[in-house]
């Protein structure tokens, strides 16, 4: 299994005035990590830091010891991020196209990066959808396009910013299970819980700040008390 | 950080094509006089009014590229070489020009409100900056003196004042509605490098409704 | 997916595209300089020729692809019959067919991709490090990833529209569209941004 340490040393982040992190310290290096929390929470901000999208106001942001804002070369081949929408990450008009896209990005020349990508497609068993235009796959099938450029990159860190809102059951399970069985470190933030249930840890996050950590079993039920406990939205 | 300013531009201008062929393809509205008038040179305005000159007449450039290439884009479903042997190559060459005077015109009328601002650079680069390369290449490809193709475009041009009273409506609401993408606006393409991440972080619990 | 070529194979597809479009610049060079009318009727043979060489359904769709030149014809047609020089009208027309049928035998025999690589070779001497290249392809490869999004989108929107009115509204929908194309550009950008942006390497 693929190695991965994360380590939030004091961070804040604000923008617009806004606070959106709180001194936020955590030392990750499970390999099933949750974050929950409600919209507005951070969950969002957290995993754009993670990712190097954006930098903390205050405070460090490291993976595998690198602070992936500045070095992006090293986030292209530490970190991949999977977003909830397909058809706002999905660039190119046909899958082989998408797939070999990252793998350019990463050095490969066009040649090899599809190659590699033909390679991806026949591990997962979809050699088919080469030549296919994205236009003719369905939401689920677009979702796992996602997935599979992702991993063509071969990170060793996968987080996963509420990726499965609005599927059905089974295309739902199909791709959690597809990600369960994953040699990569994955961090998920979901409104999901259920998903939740194997992983190491779940880290629960409240205006900005973490208001949980720890094992599932506990985070998860105190989550869903504090929640039923919500009078206003 | 300028990496992130190209990305932005870069994507703007790709979808921005994309809207223009997307808006060949609504139905082309009869005015009483019996004349057809098409959405997509009111794209091309909101091209320059939205983006700017340079991204916007990058976008009008994309799109005529890909029409040149043989996708069929043009309202009606035509593209290819052909469109520039046809008669009305002189309003496709215009589109670029037209998107990109419109867009200067924007960053000059900085003093107007957004409205106003807007229907007029949309006058100038969408009616005047297409019609003169449009007159021009016509009365070339038939032949004729420039008054009687002035006077046979004639016709066409009640539909476009319509289009440039909508194309100002319609960036005024989006100014509203989403006033940091903006980029006619600015002097620089985007300073708002901020906005551009606090858009990032706010707009997720719309997808909610996926 | 959107394009113009044509189901039927010709010799044409064969041949580079670097070939085709070079004639096709030559030709339509020469057309403007033809002055005598027997000059003209040969060289509005040779597209016609060529398509025909290709068999009856390739001349009949070649044919038909000749349809958006009708209001340009009947005016000069009538102009032409009013100051009863229909000669001179005629030679007007026919010029505009001769370039316009060549022009389609270019674009309906030769793929996007092998006019993708044509750029590509064009713009190989004055993009060193690839840097416009990357964009260019990169903006192109977006364009056509949207197009069919946009279509559905403005579609969809219509639909909602005619669920709570009574009229048409069709351009109703254009602020919609922009705005939803500028929060896609938002959210595309970044996962550009993610897998290492349009910047060269």
């Amino acid at each position: 299994m693929a190695d991965c340490t994360i380590q939030f040393e004091n961070v804040s982040l604000s923008l617009n005035a806004r606070e959106l992190l709180k001194g936020v310290s955590l030392d990750i290096q499970e390999q099933r990590v949750g974050v929950i929390g409600r919209n507005g929470s951070g969950k969002t901000s957290f995993a754009r830091l993670l990712c190097g999208l954006l930098a903390p106001s205050s405070g460090r942001v490291r993976v595998n010891g690198n602070d992936l804002f500045k070095h992006r070369a090293a986030a292209l081949k530490t970190v991949g991020i999977l977003f909830q929408n397909p058809d706002h990450q999905i660039i190119f008009p046909t899958v082989l196209e998408e797939l070999s896209f990252g793998l350019t990005q990463q050095g490969q020349r066009k040649a090899e990066a599809m190659q590699n990508a033909t390679k991806i497609l026949q591990q997962f068993d979809r050699l088919d959808w080469a030549e296919r235009t994205i236009a003719t796959l369905s939401q689920g099938q677009r979702h796992l396009v996602c997935l599979l450029s992702v991993l063509a990159m071969a990170p060793p860190l996968l987080v996963l910013d509420e990726p499965f809102a609005g599927l059905d059951l089974p295309t739902k399970t199909y791709l959690q299970n597809l990600l369960y069985g994953l040699d990569q470190s994955v961090l998920h933030i979901t409104h999901d819980l259920q998903a939740l249930a194997e992983y190491e840890r779940v880290i629960w996050l409240e205006k900005g700040q973490v208001a949980g950590d720890g094992l599932p079993k506990n985070i998860i039920p105190a989550f869903e008390n504090a929640m039923a406990q919500v009078e206003q939205i | 950080m300028i990496g992130k300013n190209m990305d932005k531009t870069v994507v703007l201008v790709a979808l921005f094509a994309a809207v223009i062929a997307a808006l060949g393809l609504i139905p082309k509205i009869t005015l009483i006089s019996g004349v057809p008038i098409t959405a997509q040179s009111l794209g091309i305005m909101l091209c320059g009014t939205i983006l700017g000159a340079r991204a916007g007449a990058q976008a009008a450039l994309l799109f005529l590229g890909l029409t040149a290439l043989g996708l069929p884009l043009l309202a009606g479903g035509r593209g290819g070489l052909a469109v520039f042997a046809s008669p009305s190559v002189g309003f496709l060459i215009g589109f670029p020009i037209a998107a990109f005077v419109t867009g200067w015109s924007m960053q000059r009328l900085g003093r107007l409100s957004i409205g106003p601002a807007s229907a007029l650079a949309a006058l100038l680069g969408g009616i005047i900056a297409l019609y003169i390369p449009g007159v021009i290449g016509l009365s070339v490809m038939i032949d004729k003196p420039l008054l009687a193709s002035l006077a046979l475009v004639a016709p066409f041009l009640p539909g476009d004042v319509i289009k440039v009273i909508l194309c100002a409506v319609i960036t005024r609401a989006i100014y509203s509605a989403r006033p940091q993408m903006v980029l006619a606006k600015s002097p620089q393409p985007a300073p708002d490098l901020d906005a551009a991440t606090q858009a990032a972080d706010n707009p997720p619990q719309k997808d909610e409704a996926h | 997916m959107l394009a113009l070529t044509t189901p039927y194979q010709t010799i044409f597809h064969r041949w580079p595209a670097s070939l085709k479009v070079v004639m096709l610049l030559a030709f339509t060079t020469g057309l403007m300089l033809i002055q005598s009318q027997m000059l003209l009727l040969c060289a509005m043979g040779l597209p016609l020729c060529l398509i025909a060489s290709q068999g009856r359904r390739y001349l009949w769709f070649s044919l038909k692809l000749l349809r958006p030149l009708w209001p340009f014809v009947a005016i000069i047609l009538i102009w032409h019959f009013y100051t009863a020089d229909l000669q001179s009208g005629l030679f007007i027309i026919f010029k505009l067919a001769a370039a316009f049928t060549f022009a389609n035998l270019v674009t309906t025999t030769t793929s996007l991709a092998d006019f993708s690589a044509l750029i590509e070779k064009a713009m190989a001497p004055f993009d060193k490090n690839g840097a416009q290249g990357k964009k260019l392809g990169l903006m192109i490869a977006l364009t056509l990833r949207f197009i069919p999004v946009f279509i559905e989108r403005a579609s969809l929107l219509r639909l909602a529209h005619r669920a709570r009115s009574r009229k048409h509204g069709t351009w109703r929908i254009i602020f919609p569209l922009a705005l939803s194309a500028l929060d896609d550009a938002e959210h595309v950008s970044e996962a550009l941004n993610a897998r290492g942006g349009a910047a060269p390497r």
